[in-house]
């Protein structure tokens, strides 16, 4: 290597690592802007919450307090007219008990009524114990009271007190209680629904926040930075497309110009020296001349330039963000709606009529995978997406006008193939736009917004079919996916469809993988690997433990639906937090084996917790515990599991299809989905719900054990042939 | 991105208003308005023992609605040989249509179902009867929904089940005894449902027929006796079923049962109006009677042949209490059905 070389190739490493530092500051500052954007949002929506259920406690008091005058008022009235106008005396009403107990069971906030005659005896009592009664009104009459201008605070309850008159004179008293806990009790369940809400506003901020600032400002100032150091190798050839007319745009245009100055008086200064060059008689001095203007060539470069193009995985991720939310709308309330067509005239059980529409559902996006893959690698990335929308849209909108049970099921079908469709085309789009050294981070971007879909949809599906009706939320859904539709307009513009035309020349595999095809990814060890030892017992982790298990564990725990709904977004909550550190760490290391490892051993230690539960820990905390674990090994390994499968599909890509790859992996994967659970009944008719979920722990940690020896034993192909590739 | 959002907007305007015209496209219209009469509908009323509130309650609706009707009023005085000379009157007057009140009003007016001697009843002229307890058994039509002749009708016995239900709830009651008379289809089909429906709701039935007298008909001496055969055999509760004799000598009936400590239930008006029963579980007469005209009404107005209409009931029964029985024997109202009787006193009050 000469010195000029080993100087320049100095020159070239210091620019880079210039380029790198200002990289990660700009980075610093715009992950600075969201986390403060976030944290002011935190901050606003917790001071409004604690004022609101600061509000919420003031009224609730004097609301509850009111009930209990409307229900005494109402009772007393009745005792009256039994006591003064029928003449029965109070000693001798029949049947007060019993009604007392219908009252009470319509008003779960009373905690319990009771009538006294003239000489202060309880005559009759529901809701407590006649002890207990006797109680309170002893601490009534001694003074042990908290007076409020409602009632009178007596331990846990507020007693509220009510005049019967008798017909001759001797009037009794009619007591109404209301537990302070039950208070209580609704406070901290409004407390945990703000709380819910405020996690998903958090979250929806961050994707749409996330998405603006990368796509208008990161994305376009990394690829000035390229340029930049270009120009810092002497290269000023290529330009940048404008986008916006925004600050960045302006910069964008502004900086196109000097490049085109530069080249402009490039082009002057060449014109001169042809000039002085041809001037010359000399030929030594014009030998010279051109010996000059050589070297400056080769130092500098004004020609041949290209439009650099702005990376583009993130930003299929909005409409993906978007679209998936609209399907997890319905997600919470599906079981109901079907509930409500299914015919009961037929032999077949209620169960499986109402299960029979989510399971063709998953079927419809299961068969849509691969096929939708085929479509990407020959239509391109835009016109599948949109298919897709359409078809969830026609599903939407169709559920919403839906007569019958048949309706229903067709147009949930529907809504299935778009799903499908929807979710390889995102994808393909990420695997297509996903630079070597960033897999994991823009496979992240697809997960993250999956993620994120299904943590908000469900919760704020449930809200709108309270407020709006099962059929309304699909209308809500529709429009969803048609602004999803929209963003894509946005997303493709005009300078994608050059690379999918010049995609479209170059590819033309066949539509659906033959049996040569599925034969060559069988047979290829990384693909199976991967496949069976982490993708399907992942995808039996999610409808095994997640959806099945935990559910009717932490039901027989005792908890409401509210409750377990909010423990089962932990899972998302987990996994959204931690994938990003997960996407960014297998990135720089490039082990995407280590990860997927790494992630499935936290999960598998994570269910094999529950084996101290009763002893060290309570059963729920362990059941939290496992749930959260399972989150954030997920999140550690999802990234690197696409990653390796997309360099699986890029291998194959001129001869299978890179999308066609990819679909036949997430068809394959989900038979961990229809296993799961399977596996879950028999774990837990087997060994009990604790059994059960360390059974899940074993059989992570056994699988990926394998997975750790296979890819051990072929040490020398594995992750090394991408580093080589990416090297070149 | 102005052109997406016209888009949308474009979107969401079609998915309303499609939503509406649906919604619009479904209401349906009432007809609303009577046309002008030409002359006023003629009805002709034949009654038992003279007007009740059933008749106040059937004029009172046709008055509300502005529907010019007029009404001859016979009563066959509690005697069936008084008919002929009535069917008589009703083929010489032609009135638009023949109303009945009680079984032997509807059977001597009206006929039964398929009469060997057709020429003795009203059979061309559209009927409708009123307060007949079983008119399936009775022979007077086939069933409720096809009556099977020009006749229609309203019932007004709340179900056998619902009448014994009211019994269970307003006491610890086990045991209830029925007086009735033998020679009453009405009463015997009325025991029979009883002695099928009081098993199911843990209740014991004793059966005491009235004895004959030498005319062949139950003999109103024998009452007493039966009652205190009731309370000896350990019965709580006399019930008192649609049963004309029991009901005539209603006051005398319950007053004696009242001395021995029995109350009674009774499962039509009249006792609760004449009588001392204690409680009843009954068709509101007026309400009734107004039922009754909304029947008339699609056969006087909207021309529709009785044979068409189905024979209707109440939806809704009232619960009678007569707090001064109830005192007397000491068997107070449980307070869930306080909330929802109504309370009258005794006559003698």
């Amino acid at each position: 290597m000469t010195t000029k070389a080993k100087a320049s190739s100095v020159g070239k490493r210091a620019s880079q690592s210039i380029v790198d530092v200002f990289r990660r500051e700009q980075r610093n500052l715009l992950i600075r802007l969201v986390l403060l954007a976030v944290l002011v949002l935190v901050l606003g929506q917790s001071a409004v919450s604690w004022f609101a259920l600061d509000g919420f406690e003031q009224e609730l008091d004097p609301q509850l307090h009111q009930k209990a005058t409307v229900v005494g008022n109402a009772l007393a009235e009745q005792f009256t007219y039994a006591t003064e106008e029928l003449e029965i005396p109070v000693q001798g009403l029949v049947g007060v008990e019993e009604y007392f107990e219908s009252v009470l069971m319509a008003n779960d906030d009373i905690k319990y009524l009771s009538l006294f005659d003239d000489s202060g005896n309880l005559l009759f009592v529901s809701g407590i114990s006649r002890g207990e009664m006797n109680e309170i009104m002893q601490a009534i009459e001694n003074d042990e009271v908290q007076a409020h201008s409602y009632g009178s605070a007596v331990g846990a309850h507020f007693d509220s007190v009510f005049e019967v008159s008798g017909g001759n004179g001797a009037n009794s008293e009619l007591h109404v209680g209301v537990s302070s806990e039950r208070v209580r009790s609704h406070l901290r369940e409004i407390f945990l629904e703000v709380i819910t809400i405020v996690v998903i506003c958090w979250l929806v901020t961050f994707e749409f926040l996330l998405f603006f600032i990368v796509a208008r400002v990161e994305k376009p100032m990394e690829t000035i930075w390229r340029i930049m150091s270009e120009g810092a190798r002497g290269k000023f050839s290529s330009w940048l497309p404008v986008r916006s007319s925004d600050e960045i745009g302006q910069l964008i245009t502004s900086f196109n110009r000097t490049l085109y100055d530069l080249r402009h008086r490039y082009s002057d200064f060449v014109f001169d020296v042809k000039e002085t060059q041809d001037a010359q008689i000399d030929s030594t001095i014009s030998e010279k001349i051109e010996e000059i203007h050589h070297q400056v060539r080769r130092r500098f470069q004004f020609e041949k330039g290209r439009i650099m193009q702005i990376e583009a995985a993130d930003r299929i991720r909005v409409p993906l963000f978007l679209f998936i939310f609209s399907e997890e709308l319905t997600r919470s309330f599906l079981p109901l709606y079907i509930q409500k067509y299914a015919p009961t005239d037929l032999m077949l059980s209620t169960e499986l009529m109402i299960g029979l529409p989510i399971t063709l559902f998953m079927v419809a996006a299961m068969i849509a995978t691969p096929l939708g893959g085929g479509f990407v690698d020959r239509v391109g990335v835009k016109k599948v997406f949109l298919t897709g929308t359409v078809l969830a849209l026609i599903g939407f909108v169709g559920n919403f006008y839906a007569q019958g049970y048949v309706d229903l099921v067709l147009f949930r079908v529907l809504t299935g193939i778009g799903y499908g469709l929807v979710f390889i085309a995102s994808e393909s789009w990420v695997s297509q736009n996903a630079r070597r050294h960033s897999r994991a981070s823009a496979t992240g971007v697809f997960v993250a917004a999956v993620f994120a879909g299904i943590i908000c949809g469900p919760p704020i599906g449930g809200i709108l079919a309270d407020r709006f009706g099962f059929e309304a939320t699909f209308l809500f859904s529709a429009s969803l996916a048609v602004i999803s539709g929209l963003f894509i307009f946005q997303v493709f513009g005009q300078s994608e469809k050059a690379e999918e035309d010049s995609n479209q020349k170059r590819t033309r595999p066949a539509l659906i993988l033959g049996f040569k095809g599925w034969l060559t990814l069988l047979t290829d060890l990384r693909f199976v690997s991967v496949l069976i030892f982490a993708a399907i017992p992942g995808k039996m982790m999610v409808a095994g433990f997640v959806a099945y298990l935990v559910p009717l564990y932490l039901n027989d725990l005792g908890h409401n639906e509210p409750s377990i709904g909010r423990i089962l977004m932990l899972y998302g909550i987990a996994t959204l937090l931690c994938l990003t550190i997960g996407a960014r760490f297998a990135d720089r290391t490039e082990k995407y084996g280590t990860m997927v490892s790494l992630g499935t051993i936290v999960a598998g230690l994570g269910c094999l917790a529950a084996l101290l539960s009763n002893v060290y820990i309570d059963p729920t905390t362990a059941v939290v515990l496992a749930i959260a674990s399972l989150g954030v090994g997920h999140a550690l390994t999802l990234t690197s599991q696409n990653s390796i499968i997309q360099q699986v599909a890029e291998r194959y890509r001129y001869t299978l299809g890179r999308a066609s790859v990819i679909g036949a992996y997430r068809l394959c994967e989900r038979f961990g989905m229809v296993a799961g659970p399977m596996i879950a009944v028999a774990l837990i008719s087997g060994f009990g719900y604790v059994g059960a979920i360390v059974g899940f722990g074993v059989i992570l940690i056994g699988l990926i054990s394998l997975f750790v020896i296979t890819n051990l034993t072929r040490a020398n192909t594995p992750m090394e042939t991408e580093v080589g590739l990416a090297n070149e | 991105m102005s052109n997406h959002n016209k888009t949308q907007k474009i979107l969401l305007t079609v998915f309303l208003v499609l939503a509406f015209g649906i919604t619009s496209l479904s209401s349906a219209m009432e007809p609303e308005d009577v046309p002008g009469f030409t002359r006023p509908f003629y009805v002709f009323a034949v009654l038992w023992r003279g007007e009740t509130e059933v008749e106040a309650g059937f004029r009172e609706y046709f008055s509300q609605r502005g529907i010019p009707v007029r009404m001859t009023v016979r009563s066959l005085e509690l005697d069936r040989g008084n008919a002929p000379p009535i069917i008589e009157e009703i083929r010489r007057t032609k009135p638009d249509l023949v109303y009945t009140w009680g079984t032997g009003t509807t059977l001597s007016i009206l006929g039964p179902l398929n009469p060997e001697e057709p020429e003795k009843f009203v059979q061309d002229i559209p009927g409708m009867f009123v307060l007949v307890a079983y008119p399936i058994s009775a022979k007077i039509v086939q069933s409720f929904e096809n009556t099977g002749r020009p006749v229609t009708g309203v019932s007004f016995l709340a179900s056998i089940e619902s009448q014994l239900k009211a019994i269970v709830d307003y006491g610890k009651f086990q045991k209830i005894a029925v007086i009735y008379d033998e020679t009453s289809s009405n009463s015997r089909i009325n025991v029979e449902s009883l002695k099928e429906s009081a098993p199911e709701l843990g209740l014991e039935l004793v059966v005491l027929p009235v004895p004959l007298g030498e005319n062949g008909k139950p003999d109103p001496e024998k009452l007493t006796e039966l009652i205190q055969t009731a309370k000896n055999e350990g019965a709580q509760l006399l019930y008192m079923g649609p049963d004309s004799f029991i009901t005539r000598h209603g006051d005398a009936f319950t007053s004696e049962a009242i001395a021995v400590g029995l109350p009674t239930f009774a499962s039509t008006q009249a006792p609760l109006n004449g009588s001392r029963a204690m409680f009843g579980l009954v068709s509101d007469y007026h309400t009734l009677g107004k039922l009754a005209a909304t029947q008339a009404e699609k056969i006087l107005v909207d021309k529709q042949n009785p044979q068409d209409l189905p024979v209707v009931s109440l939806s809704r029964f009232k619960l009678w209490i007569n707090i001064d029985v109830a005192r007397e024997v000491m068997m107070y109202p449980p307070m869930d059905m306080i909330a929802i009787a109504d309370f009258k006193t005794s006559p003698q009050n």
